[in-house]
């Protein structure tokens, strides 16, 4: 009898599918265990978090986070969640703050110390000098014995049962417990404060920029009362009165049925100054810009700030379909939808 | 809550010589050897394959051996017997011989309840037995040895749930799992609201491939105990040890050399070990019969490798 062997390619899938099984396997494995660290914390979290928790909400400085090799890296992540969050947090590396940063640390500071052993060197160096400082210490550690529990005025428990690396050569489920415990502080930090999504947005104006240059222009004009408004006739005196009470560097003209005629700005009443003396016998019609640059309600952001950009222009005029005025827009409500401005 | 001292990092499971009586000058080379490296040392004379009478062999371990063992190491002793009536007596008998000791040093009873009960009724039987005792107790699930005992009994852990409530009772402090990295996660979750309770890895490899920070008990420890105390010490306090790449490859070596050997004698690891300490001149007595039929070919070839006791040195 012949023997038909198997063709190669049949024997390297067979083996493929082994490997890829205990790829699969491994990696559920690795996930099990960072879970189970997790989970462990859950009922650990005591009146130590809740002091915490006061701790940076009574602080009136920073949090200053600091830590060495994987829990620095956490604690890098900690500062970024907290400081757009709306914690004021920044990190100091303990090596760097035996030589000078520690001059970074004021006495209405806080710092958030990680260690998963509570025994690292450079960082338990530097505490007696905070301690000096009179700074609080709140310690994540997973040694609630160790010498850094010891000296720390809060110590939120860290420890998890088994760690996923073999022979623990990295630290894995305990990086992972830090970091869901800073997410923990953040998270219970926003709802303290009653942090809302448009203060997120605050501390995130890049991220949204794409966002708001979708935005109907309806919903950031400036109307009713906040327009710089006259009608054709009022004298300049009163009209500079109107752009100094509603502060947009220009007010716009209309007639007597609220249809856009002009514009003066800041720039037309330096070229009247220049040109007359006396402006009190002057009306608004001898000096606005006639017919100017306006765009409709219904447009978006984006095309308002294509506009102002193409013909140099930081005031626009809204209208309505039928040529109405309805609002006013300026570059900076563009750029910040009126809550962030360049000249504050 | 009381508050039990249960230590973390190395428990050595103490190799015990095939001997119905314990001597302490059985063990004047060997615990020089461990004193200093170790953090508890579990007396299972059951696992050593010492069957008879065990009442009186722990009654006399605690008489004439433990005073050879510095104080300040916690002892866990073993009071399973083959059934629950022996289980009682052995438990009495420690008792009885503890006596004033246990005002002194840290000592813990162990017992592998599936050895002579199953999961059924396991609480109740508990309260029962430890109404008597005041001392802290772990449990141990190791459904290898099991296996042994009851080849075609289905259920060789410990339910997780049964644990549960066998730990809601005094005393109950801790437990010892031999089981696979499944049955871990399991009791550690089942256990989370109990920061006081420990769990332990009874088995080498489950250790080695995923540490746990409480620590293990190792057998092998026996043979190599400063690399073991080097890589429980490393696995559990990751952070006290420099990341430093010579040091991580150096520790990845060492942990594999401990995996190869922990793998080696796992088949037959109280003649193995009996044969080497007994081939090193620690253990006077020789090791017995093997119970693998190439267990003394892989032991003798182990000592042409490793004719000394351990020579490595911590880090």
């Amino acid at each position: 009898m012949t023997n038909i062997a198997e063709p190669a390619s049949v024997n390297n899938s067979v083996a493929g599918t082994s490997a890829m099984n205990n790829v699969i396997r491994e990696a559920r494995k690795v996930l099990e265990i960072e879970a189970a660290g997790i989970m462990g914390l859950v009922d650990s979290i005591d009146d130590n978090f809740c002091r915490a928790v006061r701790l940076i909400e009574e602080n009136r400085g920073r949090v200053i986070v600091t830590g060495i090799g994987k829990s620095g890296i956490v604690g890098r992540k900690i500062v970024a969640t907290f400081c757009s969050t709306g914690t004021p947090a920044l990190f100091l590396h303990p090596v760097e703050a035996q030589h000078g940063d520690l001059g970074m640390v004021l006495p209405t500071d806080l710092v958030m110390a990680l260690s998963n052993s509570g025994e690292t060197d450079e960082l338990n160096s530097i505490l007696p000098t905070l301690k000096e400082l009179g700074v609080k210490v709140i310690a994540i550690t997973g040694n609630p014995e160790s010498t850094l529990a010891r000296h720390a005025d809060v110590v939120i428990y860290s420890g998890v049962q088994r760690e996923a690396c073999p022979l623990g050569l990295a630290p894995t489920a305990s990086t992972t417990a830090m970091l869901a415990l800073g997410d923990a502080l953040a998270v219970v930090l926003i709802k303290r404060r009653d942090f809302k999504a448009c203060d997120f947005k605050r501390f995130h104006p890049g991220g949204h920029l794409g966002e708001r240059l979708k935005v109907s222009l309806n919903r950031v004009m400036r109307t009713g009362a906040h327009i710089p408004l006259v009608t054709s006739g009022t004298l300049l005196t009163d009209a500079l009165k109107e752009m100094d009470k509603k502060n947009l560097g220009a007010t716009l003209v209309v007639d007597g049925e609220k249809n856009l005629l002009g514009i003066i700005t800041d720039g037309d009443l330096r070229r009247v100054f220049l040109r007359h003396g006396d402006i009190t016998e002057i009306t608004v019609d001898e000096v606005m810009t006639t017919d100017p640059k306006r765009i409709e309600a219904g447009r978006s952001v984006a095309e308002a700030l294509e506009m102002m950009e193409q013909y140099l222009i930081t005031v626009l005029p809204i209208v309505d379909a039928s040529g109405e005025l309805v609002g006013v827009l300026h570059l900076h409500d563009l750029l910040g939808q009126g809550k962030i401005r360049f000249s504050q | 809550m009381k508050k039990y001292n249960l230590p973390r990092g190395l428990i050595v499971s103490l190799a015990l010589p095939q001997k119905k009586e314990p001597e302490a000058a059985d063990f004047t080379r060997l615990f020089p050897m461990l004193n200093t490296r170790i953090d508890g040392i579990l007396i299972d004379p059951l696992f050593w394959k010492i069957r008879d009478d065990l009442a009186r062999y722990q009654r006399l371990f605690i008489e004439r051996c433990v005073d050879a063992i510095p104080s300040h190491v916690p002892v866990f002793l073993v009071i399973t017997g083959s059934s629950e009536s022996e289980t009682r007596d052995i438990l009495e008998a420690v008792l009885g011989a503890v006596g004033q000791i246990k005002e002194t040093r840290n000592i813990f009873l162990v017992d592998l309840p599936l050895w002579y009960h199953s999961n059924r009724g396991l609480p109740d039987y508990y309260r029962g037995l430890l109404s008597k005792s005041d001392l802290p107790v772990l449990l141990m699930n190791d459904p290898e040895r099991i296996q042994t005992s009851k080849p075609f009994y289905r259920r060789r852990n410990l339910v997780p749930a049964v644990l549960k409530k066998i730990a809601e009772l005094p005393g109950v402090c801790g437990l010892i799992n031999a089981s696979d990295i499944k049955h871990g996660l399991s009791y550690s979750r089942i256990m989370r609201d109990r920061a006081d309770f420990r769990i332990y890895d009874g088995k080498e490899s489950l250790f080695l491939e995923n540490p746990n920070k409480n620590g293990l008990v190792s057998v092998t420890a026996n043979l190599f105990p400063s690399a073991w105390k080097l890589i429980a010490e490393s696995s559990t306090r990751l952070e006290d040890f420099p990341g430093m790449p010579d040091m991580i490859k150096q520790r990845w070596l060492l942990g594999h050399f401990l995996q190869q050997v922990s793998k080696e004698i796992d088949r037959d690891a109280p003649f193995f070990i009996r044969y080497v300490l007994n081939y090193w001149g620690v253990f006077e007595d020789p090791p017995g019969s093997p119970s693998g039929y190439d267990s003394e070919t892989r032991a003798q070839r182990f000592v042409k490798f490793h004719p000394e006791p351990d020579k490595i040195q911590p880090l």
